[in-house]
């Protein structure tokens, strides 16, 4: 319980610091306790004459007044010895009460009851200490001016007895019992108020998608968070700078393989022109056919990495429509859906006029277009359509294939993850350039069934 | 005809010479920016095919500098460099069409034929599809030898796709080139144009690609909507 205690106020800053406050608390009561006692020990402040010898005056003037009638005398001096007692409500506790001795020349006319009795006093007009058969006494006395009255004032000489009472009293410890929780509430808040910056410092981290790589902007306006800011910009740099690297890399070996692409792909067919024999013609039907996977292989990379990089760099966005972007990839498209006698139909009920990067939305739309085409029956339709939804646009892309089992659905957005058992051949790359730019616009993907519960619906919705 | 290829790489160079000259086009294939621009001073080209990065110095600085002497030849240029930024570049120093490495031959031939036709023939070419035949000149459109009555927004259409054979134009573009007004997404007056058409010129020809735009097939298919 206190190790967990121990842990929780130790490793948390907001803990540590509440914990350095009231250990200043602690500290500067302690030492007010200390300049107490040393005060206290020093000189009782009630005997000092300059408090004293107005309490003197009174008393003398009240015997000097009732000189002639000592029984009023008597009567008047036993209320003022109890209102001296109870003065500092102090009347039970003989090292805090406060009694006194009244004479008339050597005669005594009034002792407080109980100790110390008639004490002599020497000296007038000061504090005076005094021992009584080992106890010590403080004592003041005054001598009437126009009589032969004399008033001695008497309180305990032991300091630590006083210190002792007041403190069994609570009149020390408890304002200090009470007021810490007083104290540690507001010294927790206005800690957490102070600390703040560094809660949005972490918040401002703790925000950021994982390829958002740009400087942070919170926290070099404090001088305690800049190293820190500079350390994880320095940081993020260094990673963007290798990243961007990787990126170049990829892009230029993918660019890198398009020439020598295209060479083998042209010697190839213009040798397939030479030859009749339908053997060798099959072979270079499937020499044709690798290289053409190989290339849209590098394209799609190079798509990737092309998306990745727009990514980084937020790059430009235009106002555009999507009826006519679709209407134009899928004319674009269309010599690719003759081959494999696809039929392309496209249901635009809405211009869909959204925000968007031309470039990474035509790589979206022609990758989802392929992929139908590629996986519908021969003979069979393609359908797009486009329509208004709430305040967005939805796009959507059926083709009658063989669908992607439900289980699968979260995975085919990997890079590189292929649906297994199927027979065309491809990269795994399409639908990971399709997420990556979905993500970037903002817009919720979504595969479900087609119609007859047949085939794959691929749903964008534009916000 | 002539035509100059520029490319530096040894064996896409040479295939795509042996591929053409099989086509029965004859070509010059140089591997230099120096080599062609001496090229281009010797002999009028119909056609130049142009790569892009070459080893001294950026394609594009010859089509500027072609362009600048006022030179029409028509360029296709190859490239490696597929981003749309590149595209745009390459087309607004006035090449005359863009062509993404890899390409299919099939696509190579297609593209050199469509623009050295349009080099040749600016006194008036005659495009043919199987039986259906337009002489842009005489805005004559024949269906097997019968003169077929056309308006003049019919010829227009029917000449774009006609041009660009095997490849879908769609809606949008047609209604901007064609009809008076531009494109509007209510109208179906380039659906009456077309269907005008077809019955003028007969079935068979023009493919629609539902929601998209029509196409011209040089080979018709059966089993395709026409």
């Amino acid at each position: 319980m206190l190790a967990r205690l121990r842990a929780v106020l130790f490793s948390s800053l907001v803990g540590r610091l509440v914990l350095a406050q009231m250990a200043l608390v602690l500290l500067l009561w302690v030492a007010a306790f200390g300049y107490l006692v040393y005060d206290t020990a020093r000189y009782d402040e009630i005997l000092e004459p300059r408090l004293a010898s107005p309490r003197a005056d009174m008393i003398l003037a009240v015997v000097d007044a009732l000189y002639d009638q000592p029984d009023k005398l008597a009567a008047a001096l036993k209320r003022i010895d109890v209102f001296q007692r109870r003065e500092s409500n102090e009347e039970d506790d003989p090292a805090l009460r406060q009694t006194m001795v009244v004479r008339k020349g050597d005669r005594i006319i009034y002792a407080s009851p109980g100790e110390p009795g008639p004490l002599r006093t020497q000296k007038l007009g000061q504090l005076e200490r005094l021992e009584v058969d080992g106890t010590p006494w403080r004592t003041y006395s005054q001598q009437s001016e126009v009589s032969d009255a004399r008033v001695t004032l008497i309180r305990s000489g032991h300091t630590m007895k006083i210190i002792f009472a007041l403190g069994s009293r609570g009149i020390l410890i408890l304002p200090l019992l009470i007021s810490l929780p007083f104290l540690v509430l507001p010294a927790w808040l206005s800690v957490r108020v102070a600390l703040r910056p560094w809660r949005r410092f972490s918040e401002e981290v703790e925000a950021r998608s994982p390829d958002d790589l740009a400087p942070l902007k919170f926290g070099s306006g404090y001088r305690e968070l800049r190293p820190l800011s500079k350390a994880v910009n320095q940081l993020l740099a260094r990673v963007a700078a290798s990243m961007e690297r990787e990126r170049s890399f990829i892009a230029d070996a993918a660019h890198e393989l398009r020439t020598p692409l295209a060479a083998m792909r042209i010697n190839v067919e213009a040798l397939r022109s030479h030859r009749d024999n339908p053997r060798d013609q099959e072979l270079l039907d499937g020499l044709v056919r690798s290289s053409a996977r190989m290339s849209r292989l590098v394209a799609q990379l190079l798509g990737l990495m092309r998306s990745d990089a727009a990514r980084a760099q937020n790059s430009t966005r235009e106002r555009l429509s999507l009826a006519a972007l679709v209407q134009e990839r899928l004319a674009a498209l269309s010599g690719l859906a003759r081959e494999r006698r696809i039929e392309l139909e496209l249901r635009a009920h809405t211009e869909g006029l959204v925000d968007g990067e031309r470039e990474g939305l035509t790589s979206m739309i022609d990758n989802l277009v392929e992929n139908a085409i590629k996986y519908a029956p021969a003979g069979s339709e393609v359908e797009l359509g486009l329509i208004e939804q709430g305040s967005g646009v939805l796009l959507w892309v059926e083709d009658t294939g063989p669908g992607i089992p439900e289980d699968l659905h979260a995975r085919v957005f990997d890079r590189f993850y292929r649906v297994p058992d199927q027979p065309q051949p491809g990269s795994g790359l399409g639908l990971a350039i399709v997420k990556a730019v979905a993500e970037r616009h903002g817009v919720t993907l979504r595969l479900l069934r087609g119609a007859d519960g047949q085939g794959l619906r691929v749903e964008l919705v534009f916000p | 005809m002539n035509i100059l290829l520029v490319e530096d790489d040894l064996e896409l160079g040479n295939g795509v010479r042996i591929a053409l000259e099989d086509q029965g086009l004859s070509l010059l294939w140089v591997r230099r920016l120096g080599d062609a621009l001496q090229a281009l001073d010797s002999k009028p080209f119909d056609l130049v095919l142009l790569d892009l990065g070459l080893p001294d110095g950026d394609g594009l600085t010859l089509l500027a500098r072609l362009r600048r002497d006022g030179e029409t030849t028509p360029v296709l240029i190859l490239t490696a460099r597929d981003a749309l930024a590149d595209r745009l570049a390459g087309l607004d120093r006035g090449a005359d069409d863009y062509l993404v490495k890899p390409f299919a031959l099939a696509e190579l031939v297609s593209r050199v034929r469509a623009l050295a036709r349009r080099s040749y023939g600016m006194a008036g070419e005659t495009l043919e599809v199987r039986k259906l035949a337009l002489h842009t000149a005489t805005m004559r459109v024949t269906v097997d030898g019968k003169a077929a009555e056309l308006s003049r927004s019919e010829f227009d259409l029917l000449s774009l796709l006609m041009k660009r054979v095997d490849r879908v134009l769609t809606r949008r573009m047609l209604e901007e080139q064609v009809l008076p007004g531009g494109a509007s997404n209510e109208s179906n007056v380039l659906d009456v144009h077309i269907s005008n058409l077809r019955r003028k010129i007969g079935p068979g020809y023009i493919r629609t690609v539902r929601g998209v735009g029509y196409v011209i097939d040089r080979q018709d298919a059966s089993g395709d909507a026409s």
